[in-house]
């Protein structure tokens, strides 16, 4: 009973705030089931299901293009089933932007964005390093850590990364990443052709 | 405070884990966490300057409740895959 109070709360509040008109209401339930069955009979394979139930609710202001989609919000949904021996573990992720960040994407970067968003969760594998590509990565490192926020731009861009707040940590995560000299060379040409410095 | 996470491989063993830490310090800066997802046990750097060799990350499993070791400080603790096991696993820094 809770839940559908909290959900008719939430569905009609929109209405008791009309002052708020820029405002957006989001919710979202998801629910997941796990069945397994075994039975004493040996012949019989145990059986499982998982079930996953999601549900969005979504109140948005209208955007300016009043002959297209109301798109000034993106809801992004990723199921995957991890590749492994075994029992497979399963990944959900649910990735929700909003404001200007939606509100100015085109189609087609709306999709990349929504997908963007949903695989951010994927992390990089790393390993271990040879000594002396270690030496260079460490070195170089130390040396864009030192950058200006104006120089992390630029060789963001060099390297294939958005410029911006999160650019010194995607130069770093590249560096870390570069665990072959050939890898490596790639980030040490730019930073010797930007800044004049190999490593 | 910037914060990066990266994953590695958890087939890897306990010096081989630790070293791959520690390279990675050497990039980022100093490690604030781990923790295991999946195959996989994930490290969280604060982006910074990078301890020196004597600082960086050692780590060390143990039973029932990491022990003090002297002249080092507790980083984290947390239950990660060793050698494709899940074991407690406690990071420490030599005390500056």
């Amino acid at each position: 009973m809770q839940p559908i109070i909290r959900t008719i709360v939430i569905l009609v509040s929109p209405l008791l705030l009309p002052s708020c008109s820029n405002a957006l209401y989001f919710y979202e339930t998801d629910k997941i089931s796990l069945l397994v069955e075994a039975r004493p009979d040996s012949s019989q394979p145990v059986q499982g299901n998982l079930g996953l139930k999601q549900r969005v609710a979504l109140v948005t202001p209208a955007t300016k293009n009043v002959e297209g989609d109301a798109l000034s919000s993106i809801n992004s949904f990723r199921f995957k089933i991890e590749e492994e021996p075994g029992f497979n573990p399963v990944t959900i992720q649910s990735a929700f932007i909003t404001g200007d960040a939606a509100y100015c994407l085109n189609q087609k970067q709306t999709e990349k964005a929504a997908s963007i968003v949903a695989q951010s969760g994927e992390l990089q594998i790393v390993t271990v390093a040879p000594e002396l590509l270690q030496s260079r990565r460490a070195k170089a490192a130390t040396f864009i850590k030192g950058l200006s926020s104006n120089e992390l731009d630029t060789l963001a861009t060099a390297i294939d990364k958005e410029p911006g707040a999160n650019a010194l940590s995607d130069i770093l995560l590249a560096v870390g990443a570069a665990n072959s000299n050939t890898s490596f060379e790639v980030i040490n040409q730019k930073l010797e052709v930007l800044f004049g410095r190999s490593f | 405070m910037a914060t990066v996470r990266e994953a590695t491989p958890g087939t890897q063993d306990l010096s081989t884990f630790q070293t791959v830490i520690q390279q990675q310090e050497e990039i980022f800066g100093p490690l604030i966490s781990l923790y295991n997802e999946g195959s996989n046990n994930i490290m969280t750097f604060q982006i910074g300057p990078s301890p020196d060799a004597a600082h960086r990350v050692i780590i060390d499993t143990y039973i029932d409740h990491p022990p003090l070791k002297n002249g080092f400080v507790l980083i984290c603790i947390s239950n990660c895959l060793v050698s494709g096991t899940i074991q407690s696993v406690a990071a420490y820094r030599k005390k500056s």
